[in-house]
């Protein structure tokens, strides 16, 4: 599909220079490459670079933290004419690294200069407060993050969606968190034995769950990536990257899989590392509004991960559900 | 139920989109639930298990966007996916142009520099942080937040009245300062009758009956549900008095509240005794407080009446019905429904003081009542606030979202033992654009169901709201009178009409003598 294009009578065109750029960005951004404008939203472009697969994304966005782990913060609003379909080409510097993004033939957003976006997830950050958590439960509706809570937590806000029958959300919101429930359940035993095969099971289950153009399950996935790098999971992220890549491809949604893909490579959105870096209360606001759930739905899944393994397992309790479900009713940290 | 599904491949919404578009599906005419969600083997599942999968749906892919509806009709099914594309092109709720969006509230400050207070909508657990750095740097606060801890709102409210700057709630839903109404405010004009609320429907309540009596506001400050509590002592509302009585535009105060702790109750008459000016005073729930300075009154709508009253120099004297007349009209509509009606009240409010006042006016003739759904034996009376903590954890309140309500409603049309539903509607900036649509069509519902059983299930409602409203107060009147509620003037009048409805003999000491 191929947009209308800029204006035919752009001249040189409307040069820019990025606010900023995200490691994973310019690194895709090398000389010569070209692509396409995949999809289009009022403050986001996303871009395929050919050859088109998951690591072949970046994202321009309007000015602001950048939401996506490949993104570019650009110094104004986006041009009305760049929709799905509009050539984007990578010119090359002096030195061998990207000079410019160019949209069409009439705009350009110079690259060398601009700093990196810190999109990289912290080793070693702190946990998230058990206040924040209940924060955010009393304040989000839909997607993942209110039945997670619940499960987390044995003072849950009441009604959590849980199962069917509860009253919270639409009818849709409890049959997507009866679902997610024992998926949710087995991710987090996994996670606390961190055994790989389980964990991913439960992961693949979780791609592409529930509404949203990255659905509520990819968020949750990433967000749960993100904690196990933060909180010392790293050898359970390594040992199930492979598979989760592969099966996100036939799982979710392109862009799904090109953020699990980034995510499993240790990047997330700016707002999603700031809040991994410091959860404090203006993280908090930040991540939870990025999409429609999609920042609750990290918080869930990092949440999870963090809370999985600080909880350390009893004296033969390796493979006892009844003491893990008795983790989960409320002795966690 | 009619299933039917589109399918838009390669066609792709940001999520706030696709929330709003299936929020769109779900408000339209006879549709039971809907989906807006990309094709993914889960989300195959996932619409499996809501009933809302078809042979469409299973044909899509993880690049194609489902959109699934479950309606009452074909037609219903029909009539929703045909605006699916308008829904999916229309643009998206943006700040007017050249309106920043701030993200902190020192950039906000630094954006306004002149802006005199700063409105805190932040989780409950950050809000106590924002207001105190607010208050630091001089503003007023209006602290709409909840769940904020008790030691947090002393603190803040010490701070504040140490700086001589008002600290509105926190859980603070209404306000107006200088003719702007903030949070869920009804839309009035200026005036002279300025108002303490320790109550946000209870401060809308007030003002929607004053500019029904050509009266204005010329502010309306919340202090927040606890400020009477024993533990904060009043140190918001004796401020806010304080400024009312410096105010120039002000010539009558009211003061709102739901009873006082008995160790306010001097601070209060202090403050009252000081002001200087023409006052009235309404403690919900309890026989008028021994504390002098003010004229006490016991519902919303006579403290409304008795302040028009008071600035227009008249006298005051409560009645139990505005038109006698229509009332008697309306009881012998009920009396002529087919069918037996059970012998207890169910209110289901979303406005907590309103909630509030009914019980007050109806435990007195009817006995206990219980103020949740579930406790207390079989066949007691129950008046349940919908919009209180417990039941809108986690969820928007009920002003915003009428689901909720609906539901209860609906259910209320199969409880045998329900004779009376008692409600209210609330109106203004801020609450759902249309509150009656759902409320009106889950009335006919339950009176359906009742009738179908052989009962009858009598509907009484009041509407706080002006004409000026977004809704519009006529328009929303008219809905729930063709839906079969007995629409009266005030909450206080509905509760009334409640009681005559169970207790008939009433009808002599709150109608007098039939003419």
């Amino acid at each position: 599909m191929i947009g209308p294009g800029p204006p035919a009578a752009a001249g040189p065109g409307l040069r820019l220079a990025a606010d900023a750029v995200a490691p994973l960005a310019r690194a895709r951004l090398r000389p010569g490459r070209r692509g396409w404008v995949a999809s289009r939203f009022p403050r986001t472009a996303n871009v395929r670079l050919a050859p088109g697969g998951p690591e072949d994304w970046v994202s321009l966005h309007a000015p602001g933290p950048l939401p996506s782990p490949f993104g570019i913060a650009c110094p104004g609003a986006l041009p009305a004419w760049a929709v799905a379909g509009t050539p984007v080409a990578v010119e090359p510097g002096g030195d061998g690294a990207a000079a410019a993004l160019r949209l069409g033939s009439a705009w350009r957003l110079a690259l060398a200069e601009a700093p990196s976006a810190e999109t990289a997830v912290p080793p070693g950050a702190p946990p998230v407060p058990a206040a924040t958590l209940r924060a955010a439960a009393a304040i989000v509706t839909g997607g993942l993050l209110p039945v997670t809570v619940a499960l987390l937590m044995r003072d849950a806000p009441p009604g959590a969606p849980c199962g069917p029958g509860t009253a919270r959300g639409t009818a849709l919101d409890a049959v997507l968190a009866s679902q997610a429930r024992p998926v949710l359940l087995a991710l987090f035993r996994a996670t606390r034995r961190r055994d790989p095969a389980p964990a991913l099971r439960a992961a693949v289950a979780l791609l592409g769950l529930g509404p949203g153009l990255t659905p509520a399950g990819d968020d949750l996935v990433i967000g749960w990536l993100a904690g196990l790098q933060a909180g010392g999971g790293g050898a359970l992220c390594g040992a199930i990257a492979e598979g989760l890549g592969d099966a996100a491809a036939s799982r979710t949604t392109p862009l799904g899989t090109a953020l699990v893909t980034a995510a499993l490579a240790g990047h997330v959105g700016v707002p999603a590392s700031r809040f991994v870096a410091g959860p404090g209360p203006v993280a908090l606001t930040a991540l939870l509004a990025v999409g429609a759930t999609s920042g609750a739905d990290f918080l869930a899944g990092y949440a999870l991960a963090r809370r999985a393994l600080g909880t350390a397992l009893g004296a033969g309790e390796r493979g006892d559900r009844a003491a893990t479900r008795g983790v989960l009713a409320g002795a966690g940290p | 139920m009619i299933v039917h599904a589109a399918i838009r491949p390669a066609v792709y919404r940001d999520s706030v989109v696709l929330m709003r578009v299936a929020e769109a599906l779900r408000a339209r005419p006879g549709v039971r639930e809907a989906a807006a969600l990309m094709g993914t083997p889960a989300n195959h599942a996932l619409l499996g298990s809501a009933g809302l999968a078809t042979p469409e749906t299973a044909r899509a892919g993880p690049t194609d966007l489902v959109l699934a509806v479950a309606a009452d009709t074909e037609a219903d099914a029909q009539d929703a996916l045909a605006a699916v594309d308008a829904l999916l092109e229309a643009g998206p709720r943006r700040p007017a142009a050249g309106r920043s969006r701030p993200r902190t509230l020192r950039t906000a400050l630094a954006e306004a520099p002149d802006a005199a207070l700063v409105a805190i909508s932040v989780p409950g657990a950050f809000a106590a942080l924002e207001a105190r750095r607010a208050l630091h740097a001089g503003r007023h606060v209006f602290l709409f937040s909840d769940n904020v801890p008790l030691a947090e709102e002393i603190a803040l409210k010490r701070l504040a009245v140490a700086r001589r700057r008002l600290c509105m709630g926190p859980d603070c839903g209404t306000a107006y300062v200088a003719g702007v109404g903030l949070g869920f405010a009804n839309v009035v004009p200026c005036g002279r009758i300025g108002i303490v609320a320790a109550s946000g429907t209870g401060l809308q309540a007030i003002a929607a009956h004053l500019a029904a009596l050509g009266e204005g506001v010329s502010h309306g400050l919340g202090v927040g549900g606890r400020d009477l509590s024993a533990e904060v002592g009043g140190l918001m509302t004796g401020l806010a008095l304080d400024a009312l009585a410096r105010d120039p535009a002000t010539e009558i105060v009211v003061l709102v509240s739901k009873p006082p702790a008995p160790a306010t109750v001097p601070t209060l008459a202090t403050a009252l005794r000081a002001l200087g000016k023409p006052a009235v005073a309404c403690a919900l729930g309890t026989s008028p407080v021994a504390a002098g300075g003010a004229r006490w009154v016991e519902t919303l709508e006579d403290a409304a009446r008795c302040a028009a009253a008071l600035a227009a120099g008249r006298g005051f004297s409560p009645a139990p019905f505005a038109d006698p007349a229509a009332v008697r009209a309306a009881l012998a509509r009920r009396a002529a429904e087919p069918g037996r009606a059970g012998p207890v009240l169910l209110g289901l409010y979303t406005g907590g003081t309103l909630a509030h006042e009914a019980r007050g006016i109806l435990a007195p003739v009817l006995g206990p009542i219980v103020d949740d759904l579930r406790g207390g034996p079989a066949g007691v009376h129950r008046i349940v606030d919908l919009g209180a903590d417990e039941l809108t954890a986690g969820r928007p309140h009920p002003m915003l979202d009428p689901a909720a309500r609906a539901a209860g409603v609906r259910e209320a049309g199969r409880l045998a033992e329900v004779g009376v539903l008692l409600v209210d509607l609330v109106l203004g900036r801020g609450v759902h654009p249309d509150p009656a649509g759902p409320l009106a069509a889950a009335v006919r519902e339950a009176r359906a169901a009742a009738r179908a059983a052989g009962r009858a299930l009598t509907v009484v409602g009041s509407v706080v709201g002006t004409a000026a409203d977004p809704q519009g107060l006529a328009g929303q009147v008219a809905r729930l009178r063709e839906a079969g509620v007995e629409v009266l003037p005030s909450n206080a009048q509905a509760a009334r009409f409640a009681a005559l409805c169970l207790r008939p003999a009433l009808a002599t000491v709150l109608l007098g003598p039939a003419a």
